[in-house]
């Protein structure tokens, strides 16, 4: 099975937040980082820390923690995936997972982590400084091509 | 409501009372001054009694975000204060880069104003809509650094964002800044207001929606204009990888570079020691402000002598020449430690330099004794005397409570002629931009609504500019006035919208469709650019009318005595100095380009036509 997962670089980032607001932009029409499915930390002014996002675990805890089924992983591209219809937002998956890659979407109130954009992350290309890479494929919006 | 951009509302906060209260920002007042300065100064002409005591309980602060902030639109993160400054004694804004302002919108407000004085210290905690007065005695005495990091903790909130002030805004030094995050809002001593209201802080933290009129517009706009435009630009190419400390070098090397408290504008002997290639020496990273696609401020940690391991965002480009030329400093890593040590105090760091430049010309001519300076060797280029009386200033010690006026004031209490060496207009410290070698950057500092500031006019003389019918003349006057009266547009309309006047790198200095375009897919208003220029008039002249309120026509749209009597001594500009024939033509053109009157007062035809009777 293929590594699918956005790989945060920290020494690189510069704490724009524009993919959070790609990320909110492409998946609710709106900007609104409490709604991305990523979250970015300084740690100080001298530097940041790893993007929270979901790595798509092998073994997820979250799906283990979900008293309802909700969580799955595609057995062929190996993504974790939430079906909002079925989760009933009670955050046990967030306080499982060990990176804060899970979380409650102010609106819907229902756990959202990365769905990859459906295979062509937008907070990919949208990250000028190339702090964030997709491991497969998808280009930059900066002409920078992602590392395999 | 039907424009978007916005929240729609506007926090009004009473530290008197211990009251806050929502009110809406309504699509007329929108359409008419936008947002940030325009509704500050709609709201401050308004409840601002002229002669009130900026430092009183009759003064109000407003904080705001223009309708781009929030949105993914590069340059657009301005935070936004304004006040009646205790500098000038006048309207006065500033704004700073950061993430303050976007928060404020996903906490769901435009702007919040405060007024009244609270009885013990505070600060303000909004989130999602709802506000709370927070006591504050706890931080009190705090650097910005510390307290910033202390409210983070206590409210649990690691992504919080605040704006605050240190020691020197309570202890109301009068050139105090805002600071959010390591972003300062400088200018003009909106800190001490704060200070005088007893507001450590306004911290805020939301999840609401910014919206935009129209989201898949602005997604092909994005892509199709400022990120295009921004490849291979000098903002990608030049700020991105140095910031505005590649300018001492520039400025060096075109003799327009104001050095020893403007006596001369060359600094030859300081070598490379104050230019990019030594700062280079100290970079860990680059930052960006939040939205923006430029990483113009870089951190720096002083990798050697005796303030090793200092660490700062920046210096900009004013903080070198305040401290570096204008006190002779040739040293990178003494500028940096200044610099952390102004941000920490939070202090302008230009009004701190060019204070201290006046101090050191003050000692040197006898003006100030050494019996005042209280042990302190204060001359050119002795940096550890310069950080004792920093600290003086910030305590108000000695001869730093005097200092702690500012140049004009201090100068006055001085007498004996030191105010011919005291170099500011209306009561603000002139930054790095030369008035006698680019003709136009002093007339801005002489009409400036602010005074002595580079971003109400801005310094756009070194090279040809079409869109301002510019020629690449810097010395001449003719024609800068009415090329000052299409920037002032610019500006003002610019701080309506929220966004950085860097991107006058990318859209143009000029108000252009791109900017109409930019306005309509965010508001969904159909604004022309007739009506953008409008807005930027109304904006600018309301300003000027709130100026004149308090008694300020053509008489004090001057400049310091030292740029009419000393030419510029050596270097390129050799001989350059501004004459008083040369101010009165720039000063008719820019009058006449805002159809003011000649002394500088906004026309009753004007005013009705802006729509500003009432």
């Amino acid at each position: 099975m293929e590594k699918n997962y956005v790989l945060s670089k920290p020494e690189l980032c510069t704490g724009c937040k524009v993919c959070e607001l790609a990320c909110s932009m492409v998946h609710d029409g709106v900007f609104n980082p409490e709604k991305a499915r990523l979250t970015i930390y300084a740690s100080s002014l001298e530097a940041m820390e790893k993007a929270r996002i979901c790595v798509h675990c092998e073994k997820p805890p979250c799906q283990g923690a979900c008293p309802v089924d909700a969580i799955s992983k595609d057995p062929k591209t190996g993504w974790v995936l939430v079906d909002v219809q079925t989760c009933t937002g009670c955050g046990d998956c967030v306080k499982a997972c060990p990176f804060e890659a899970m979380h409650l979407h102010p609106g819907t109130e229902r756990a959202i982590n990365c769905d990859l954009c459906g295979g062509d992350p937008q907070c990919v290309a949208y990250c000028r400084p190339g702090a964030l890479l997709f491991r497969d494929k998808g280009a930059s919006a900066f002409g920078g091509k992602s590392n395999g | 409501m039907g424009r978007k951009g916005y929240m729609g509302k506007i926090l009004r906060v009473d530290l008197s009372k211990g009251k806050v209260r929502a009110e809406d920002f309504p699509d007329e007042l929108a359409r008419k001054f936008v947002g940030a300065n325009g509704l500050a100064i709609y709201t401050l002409y308004r409840e601002l009694k002229p002669g009130i005591d900026p430092l009183g309980d009759q003064n109000k602060i407003f904080f705001g975000a223009g309708p781009l902030v929030g949105t993914i639109l590069p340059f657009t993160a301005r935070t936004y204060v304004a006040s009646k400054s205790p500098l000038t004694g006048l309207f006065a804004d500033a704004t700073a880069g950061g993430h303050w302002s976007a928060e404020l919108k996903y906490a769901g407000y435009d702007a919040v104003i405060v007024e009244g004085v609270s009885e013990k210290p505070v600060y303000l905690w909004i989130k999602d809509g709802k506000a709370e007065i927070r006591d504050a005695k706890h931080l009190w005495g705090k650097t910005t650094y510390e307290a910033q990091e202390m409210i983070c903790k206590e409210l649990g909130e690691r992504r919080a964002q605040s704006v605050c002030i240190g020691p020197a805004g309570e202890n109301k030094v009068r050139f105090a800044g805002v600071f959010a995050g390591v972003h300062a809002a400088a200018r003009c001593g909106l800190g001490a207001v704060m200070g005088s209201k007893k507001l450590k802080a306004i911290t805020v933290k939301g999840s609401l929606d910014v919206e935009v009129a129209d989201i898949k517009g602005l997604q092909k706009w994005l892509e199709e204009v400022p990120y295009s435009k921004f490849r291979g630009s000098g903002l990608d190419k030049g700020y991105s990888s140095r910031g505005t400390v590649m300018l001492p070098e520039l400025f060096e090397k075109f003799g327009l570079w104001g050095t020893e408290n403007w006596s001369r504008e060359t600094y030859d002997e300081s070598g490379e020691n104050l230019f990019h290639s030594t700062w280079l020496k100290g970079q860990i990273r680059r930052n960006s402000c939040f939205s923006c696609i430029a990483t113009c401020p870089g951190v720096y940690r002083v990798p050697d002598g005796p303030y090793q391991g200092t660490v700062t965002e920046g210096p900009e480009y004013e903080t070198v020449y305040a401290f570096g030329s204008m006190c002779l400093v040739p040293d990178m890593r003494a500028v940096v430690k200044l610099d952390r040590l102004c941000d920490e105090y939070g202090l302008d760091s230009i009004s701190t330099g060019v204070t201290l430049a006046f101090a050191m010309e003050c000692v040197k001519k006898g003006l100030i004794t050494k019996d005042q300076l209280g042990g302190i060797d204060l001359r050119l280029g002795n940096v550890e005397a310069m950080i004792q009386m920093i600290e003086k200033i910030v305590k108000r010690e000695g001869i730093g409570n005097l200092l702690a006026e500012g140049t004009r004031i201090a100068a006055q209490k001085i007498g004996k002629g030191a105010e011919y060496f005291a170099i500011n207009t209306k009561g603000l410290e002139h930054p790095g931009h030369s008035s006698r070698g680019t003709k136009g950057m002093g007339l801005g500092f002489a009409v400036g609504t602010r005074g002595a500031h580079h971003h109400d006019g801005r310094d756009f003389e070194y090279a040809p500019n079409p869109l301002l019918d510019y020629n690449g003349d810097r010395e001449r006057a003719k024609g800068k006035g009415t090329m000052q009266g299409i920037i002032t547009r610019w500006t003002a309309a610019a701080d309506c919208m929220g966004y950085c006047h860097f991107a006058e790198k990318l859209y143009g200095i000029r108000l252009q469709d791109v900017h109409v375009q930019m306005l309509n897919l965010v508001m969904g208003f159909d604004f022309t650019l007739d009506e953008l220029v409008r807005v930027g008039e109304r904006v600018y002249t309301l300003e000027r009318l709130f100026q004149v309120r308090e008694g300020i026509s053509r008489k004090d749209d001057t400049l310091p005595e030292r740029f009419f009597e000393e030419a510029i001594p050596e270097g390129p500009h050799k001989g350059a100095v501004v004459t008083k024939e040369e101010l009165d033509l720039m000063l008719d053109e820019f009058y006449e380009s805002h159809r003011w009157d000649k002394n500088g007062i906004p026309t009753p035809e004007r005013i009705k036509e802006l729509g500003l009777e009432g």
